[in-house]
């Protein structure tokens, strides 16, 4: 049994008159540790995806296993629950609170979570030790998305969601997030799921789920993916 | 402006439909606050005024001390500017309090009306019927809302005049046919009169043939220039003065006619009591004569019974000497004859003894001779028998010395009979015997011729004897006469000298009789010189006193209470205006930041500054305009009706008028829109100083920063995490915070102030009545020394009553640092025990203030009122000097001076009590006390504390509607702010309360992590409010006093917990409202990009 997998989900958004299929008959699955890429254009339901993954949203059928847990059964404090005790978010956008420290940025998470990490383990972790005290608006782009890293990983989650964690950043800092997220896929043997519309990060992916209009219309494994150093874009 | 422009800037009102209600809101609320507050002073004013032009209320009212003939009237008519006139007739008198009772206790004034022109609605004061009809005849009435209410519409009033002599009354009984109410009293102040305790209960408007008398006693003048004026306005009031001075000083012209009507009654009355003097004079005259007569007369019949009284005493006296000396006489002759008779009766004893002697002897002698004779033929031998030798014994005594008898005897006896011897011897012895007997014969007779002799005597004594006793009879006799005149004269002498002291005493009395007459005369011609020098002084002392209506109490207090909700409108609405400011400057700021990228669109794509800007302004405009006309609308209706429904306890008005007030309308409007526009364009300005291309980038998010708190490491490491969050963005939104502290702190000012005021005027209810007066009941008495005797053992005897004392309270005016005040003066009987009556004490420490010779004790409110304190001096009208202030003293209702009786009497003169405090006995009935007390003839009135408590509790209840506006409109504040404040924060906030929930942040916590912020600012405001509000309180509560009356000027803690309590009520509430919206938040809002 997969580590995760979703079978025939389906999610609709309706607004007002217009209703919008963002997932229709979604399947695949994957397997802890897996570095997972899921790739697409703007509006192909990529981020609906990850709302029912990281339980931030419920879907309207189907099933979606996460370590055996049934999360499309779920309530709304369930709901809560999983994403406080098992799942990690990076934004795109950094999403830190700007009137905490980088460490306090952590610590937020930490502290809501039952077996987190060292929120100051993890800043050296992600290289930032030295500037745990700096406010967000005090630290770079990239900067700002390792101590999102951090944040995520203080929980010791089982999946982490990176919604274009490149996205807002420039090549060079780009590509020290990702080399991040893949370290702690490799060392720390934890399951990361990225989504991006940037095709280029798909050759470093375990494995690769390519959706369109809301289905998938293809899915691959690569036994070799090449590491972060070598994509370019 | 561009049409696209202008239909998206519509747009986002529609889309964000709660900002732009949010914004609209708070200026609607405190727009309407603040005019809804302001006008209503005006509105009540005006609402006044319109009953004032509808019942045609006068404008003068004039009264004299001499009455108003026809005459009057005309001159007053022809008076240039005179629209109107009316006179009538008013008199106070009594009314049971019910009909049918007997005790009056109500004191009402009967005014006459021309109930003729009432009705068709052409006089001056028309009453307003609320129900029934107008009177038609002389004894119906109309009554009012403060006649006694067991008074209703068909019941017959029977009103009893004070004095029947001097009342004005043709009938004392009507029927009451409607109840009315009366512009010229709008409060329940009935004015004063002098009858009973002087203060007027009631008014009855009856027909103006109830009342018999050819001269008015009231005039009521309108005036052609007042009837276009506002009756408050300045130039109504001097309008109406001048009128007045006019009036005033024309008074002596106006007045003649009834001056002359009066000099004429009073010459014929003086010319009458002129004759009827002299009369006087010449009865007194006669009076005298015939008492000098009556006396002389009387003297002279005493005098001749002295003298007869003198006669009769000397005839006593000679009369009584004579007896005295044929007394003595008397007594004389009874001594002699005593005298005589005793001899006599030794002699005739003498002689019977001789007698007797000299028969017993002559006896023996012939005895013996007997014997020898019989025994010459015998002889006896011896010895002899027994009778012969006793005979010889006796006849031994005859023996002489020649011759022994004895033994002739002897020897005869035994001699042999018939012997010479015998015979010789026998001879002898007859012999001898016979020489014996002559000379006893002789002397025998001797005897009877003494004894003749003695028996001669005796009868001449007797017939001596009889004469003295016929000369004692007739003492006797003379003496009862005597005794008899003896008391006769003295009888005569004790009716003398009873004639003598009548005489005097009837002088006497007659003299002062006279000398009363005298008196009497005497007074009579001061009073008619009086009389003659009033009447010729008639033209001075006619006075007219010209009232307007600020002598009307409820007129003037009507316009200082609405004047006094002007004052509080002043500070009330500070708040909503400084947080209507600060919410508009907000909402703009940030909705100008919000559309940033927008407004960089709209420049890069050509549009003009100006039109983009116009934007803004459209916005700020628009919530302007319809925030003023909802807030306007409903407040200008809301707060007068409130605000007037609690002055209708107070004044009888009919309604209140709402109208549009289009000046405040458009002032409110005006401060809305620069308040909004000037922080629209202020935000537009700093937006639109930068570049397009600048614009479109997402506006660097706000930085964070550290706090002072984080140098002080040690408690920083302490605190928790959501503590310094929490600090941190407290400490960020400094904007945000001020206007929540400052919209909280005023919703608690507000709120403290409405406990404060509550509780500052309800708790000198039982303060003044429970805790200053002590007693429980007061009387009224009139001087009346008989009567107050009476009344005084009545009291001591009354179960009921557990101790009393007399005082003096008396009305005067009390002048320093050019302030004069109405006052009363108090001065108690006994000052030492006064305390156990009315406690003087000073208000904060409860230390006694007592009353002592050397100065007053004044209360509080008046030394505030007159400035002074201890040591000040204050003078009196009509005092001597001027008197030091020796103690302030905690009073609530009214303002005193007290004064121990000596200090009074150094400064005014005697006092003269007129009230008795009592204390009574625990759960008296006070009803039963009343009736027991008002039987008494000097007791004028009755009053108990606790009555007095009771009707001032009522009037205090009415403050209630105050408190209840004052709680709902801080309630408004508290939820306006903090919503409108907190929306803002979970708005602006949205992303990170996004990315929180992403985090896993339970609901609870989610909201926890912005309430906490919310409920440390309220805190914060709240704190500031309890301590604006004591300054706020204060405020309100000195500017809602009155001169007569002394709020207590504390706040007690539970006003600031209730206050506190509420407040952070208000603030959970305006969270849990808010927590549908922080639920509602989009998870997905943490994935948009950066707006």
């Amino acid at each position: 049994m997969s580590y995760v997998s979703l079978t025939d989900v389906c999610k609709q958004y309706r607004m007002n008159e217009i209703t919008v299929t963002a997932s229709d008959h979604v399947s695949f699955s994957l397997e802890q540790g897996e570095f997972v890429v899921i790739v697409g254009p703007s509006g192909a339901g990529k981020t609906t995806l990850l709302n029912l993954l990281g339980g931030m949203d419920t879907c309207d059928s189907g099933e979606i296993l996460v370590d055996g847990l049934r999360v499309d059964q779920l309530n709304s404090r369930e709901l809560t629950r999983f994403r406080r005790e098992e799942i990690g978010f990076v934004f795109q956008f950094y999403n830190l609170v700007q009137n905490l420290t980088a460490l306090e940025n952590v610590e937020l998470a930490a502290e809501i979570c039952k077996n987190a990490a060292s929120p100051m383990q993890m800043l050296e972790k992600v290289g930032l030790a030295d500037r745990a005290d700096h406010f967000p608006s005090q630290l770079s782009g990239g900067e700002q998305q390792r101590v999102s890293i951090a944040r995520a990983l203080a929980k010791q989650p089982k999946l982490l969601l990176c919604d274009e964690p490149t996205g807002a950043l420039d090549y060079h800092t780009g590509k020290t997030v990702l080399r991040l997220l893949q370290d702690s896929c490799r060392k720390d043997g934890m399951t990361v799921i990225i989504i991006t519309h940037n095709n280029a990060l798909v050759p470093m992916a375990d494995r690769v789920i390519e959706i369109r209009n809301g289905t998938v219309s293809a899915m691959r494994t690569q036994h070799h993916p090449v590491a972060v150093s070598e994509i370019v874009w | 402006m561009k049409h696209m422009l202008l239909r998206d800037s519509l747009r986002h009102i529609t889309r964000a439909k709660g900002r732009f209600l949010a914004l609209m809101g708070i200026i609607a609320l405190s727009s309407g606050f603040f005019s809804g507050l302001k006008v209503t002073s005006p509105n009540m004013k005006q609402s006044a005024e319109y009953y004032y032009r509808e019942t045609n209320l006068m404008d003068l009212h004039l009264i004299s001390n001499i009455g108003f003939c026809e005459e009057n009237l005309t001159l007053l008519r022809d008076l240039e500017g005179v629209l109107a006139i009316n006179s009538g007739y008013s008199e106070a008198a009594f009314l049971p309090n019910a009909p049918g009772g007997t005790a009056a206790d109500t004191i009402v004034k009967l005014y006459s009306m021309d109930f003729d022109a009432v009705a068709e609605g052409a006089a001056i004061n028309l009453p307003v019927l609320r129900e029934g009809v107008y009177p038609s005849a002389a004894n119906e009435c109309l009554i009012e809302s403060n006649t006694p209410a067991q008074y209703g519409i068909g019941d017959t009033l029977s009103v009893i005049p004070a004095e029947t002599e001097g009342s004005l009354l043709q009938n004392t009984q009507f029927t009451v046919v409607g109840i009315a109410d009366w512009s010229m009293h709008v409060n329940f102040e009935r004015g004063t009169t002098t009858i009973g305790n002087g203060s007027i209960d009631s008014f009855l408007l009856v027909p103006e043939e109830a009342f018999s008398q050819e001269v008015y006693t009231d005039v009521y003048l309108t005036l052609t220039a007042a009837q276009e004026l506002d009756s408050y306005s300045d130039a109504y009031l001097d309008t109406v003065e001048a009128f007045a001075d006019t009036i005033e000083s024309n008074v002596t012209a106006l007045a003649k006619p009834r001056v002359d009507q009066l000099k004429e009654e009073a010459a014929y009355q003086l010319a009458q009591s002129r004759s009827e003097l002299d009369h006087g004079w010449e009865t007194l005259k006669t009076q005298q004569q015939t008492f000098a007569q009556e006396i002389a007369d009387a003297e002279a019949a005493l005098s001749d019974a002295a003298q007869q009284l003198a006669d009769g005493q000397s005839q006593w006296e000679t009369g009584s000497a004579e007896y005295q000396s044929g007394y003595l006489a008397y007594e004389e002759g009874m001594l002699a004859l005593s005298a005589q008779e005793d001899a006599l009766t030794a002699q005739e004893q003498q002689t019977a003894q001789t007698k007797s002697r000299l028969s017993q002897e002559i006896g023996t002698l012939n005895r013996i001779r007997n014997i020898v004779g019989g025994y010459r033929d015998s002889a006896l031998g011896l010895p002899f028998p027994h009778e012969i030798q006793s005979l010889i014994d006796r006849a031994a005594g005859y023996d002489s010395d020649v011759f022994s008898l004895s033994q002739t005897m002897t020897a005869y006896f035994q001699a042999a009979a018939g012997s010479p011897e015998k015979e010789r011897m026998e001879q002898t012895i007859f012999y001898y015997t016979d020489n014996c007997l002559s000379p006893l014969t002789d002397g025998l007779a001797e005897c009877e011729r003494a004894e003749k002799k003695l028996a001669a005597a005796r009868a001449q004594l007797n017939e001596a004897k009889a004469v003295l006793a016929d000369t004692k009879t007739e003492l006797d006799a003379a003496k009862t006469l005597l005794d008899s005149t003896k008391a006769q004269l003295e009888q005569a002498q004790t009716e003398y000298d009873d004639g003598i002291a009548l005489l005097a005493q009837q002088k006497t009395e007659g003299q002062e009789q006279l000398a009363q007459a005298e008196q009497k005369l005497q007074d009579s011609e001061a009073a008619y010189a009086q009389a003659n020098a009033d009447a010729d002084a008639l033209e001075e002392s006619a006075a007219w006193y010209v009232l307007d209506r600020t002598a009307n109490p409820g007129w003037s207090n009507y316009a200082m209470d609405a004047d006094r909700v002007d004052a509080i409108a002043a500070v009330f609405p500070v708040f909503f205006l400084l947080v209507a400011v600060l919410v508009c400057l907000t909402t703009m700021t940030r909705m100008v930041e919000e559309r940033r990228t927008e407004i960089g669109t709209y420049q890069a794509l050509g549009y003009s500054s100006t039109a983009i800007a116009l934007q803004f302004l459209l916005y700020a405009l628009l919530a302007s305009v319809l925030g003023v006309a909802v807030g306007t609308l409903i407040c200008f209706r809301l707060f007068p009706k409130v605000i007037f429904l609690c002055y209708q306890l107070m004044y009888r008005f009919p309604s209140i008028s709402c109208p549009y007030h289009w000046q405040y309308a458009l002032g409110c409007l005006a401060a809305a829109v620069l308040c909004t526009g000037c922080t629209s364009m202020a935000a537009c300005y700093a937006v639109l100083r930068e570049a397009p291309s600048q614009l479109m980038r997402p506006k660097p998010p706000k930085q964070g920063k550290r706090v002072l708190l984080e140098r002080w490491k040690w408690l920083w490491s302490r605190l928790s995490f959501h503590s310094k969050v929490t600090i941190r963005n407290f400490l960020r939104y400094r904007s945000r915070v001020l206007m929540t502290v400052i919209g909280i702190s005023g919703c608690t000012a507000l709120l403290l102030t409405g406990f404060g005021l509550h509780y500052a005027v309800s708790a000198i209810v039982d303060l003044q009545f429970r805790e200053v007066f002590a007693y429980d009941a007061m009387l009224a008495f009139q001087d009346e020394s008989e009567q107050i005797a009476a009344l005084d053992t009545a009291l001591a005897e009354d179960p009921a009553v557990l101790h009393y004392q007399y005082a003096m309270c008396k009305s005067g005016t009390i002048r320093a640092n050019n302030a004069s005040y109405e006052i009363v003066l108090e001065v108690p009987a006994q000052p030492e025990s006064f305390p156990e009556y009315v406690r003087l004490r000073d208000r904060k420490t409860h230390t006694p203030c007592p009353l002592t010779d050397a100065g007053v004790v004044i209360n509080e409110k008046l030394a505030k009122l007159l400035s002074v304190s201890v040591g000040d001096s204050v003078s009196l009208t009509d005092a001597a000097n001027p008197v030091t202030v020796t103690g302030i003293c905690e009073n609530y209702a009214g303002n005193y001076v007290f004064f121990t009786p000596a200090l009074y009497a150094s400064l005014f003169g005697a006092q003269k009590p007129n009230v008795i405090y009592a204390v009574l006995q625990d759960n008296t009935d006070e009803e039963a006390l009343a009736q027991r007390l008002m039987r008494q003839d000097a007791v004028l009135s009755v009053t108990f504390a606790s009555n007095s408590g009771n009707s001032f509790r009522e009037l205090v209840d009415t403050l209630k509607y105050i408190v209840v506006l004052v709680i709902g409109c801080s309630g408004l504040l508290a939820f306006v702010v903090l919503y409108h404040l907190s929306n803002i924060n979970i708005t602006e906030r949205m992303r990170e309360l996004a990315t929180i929930k992403v985090l896993g942040f339970y609901p609870n916590e989610v909201a926890a992590y912005i309430y906490r912020e919310n409920l440390l600012s309220s805190l914060l405001g709240t704190l500031c409010g309890l301590v604006l509000g004591i300054f706020l309180c204060r405020f309100v509560v000195q500017t809602a006093e009155v001169d007569v009356v002394m709020f207590c000027p504390d706040i007690p803690l539970h006003c600031f917990v209730y206050a506190a309590l509420l407040t952070l009520l208000f603030a959970l509430l305006v969270n849990g409202l808010l927590r549908p919206k922080l639920n509602a938040i989009d998870m997905a809002a943490s994935m948009k990009a950066i707006e």
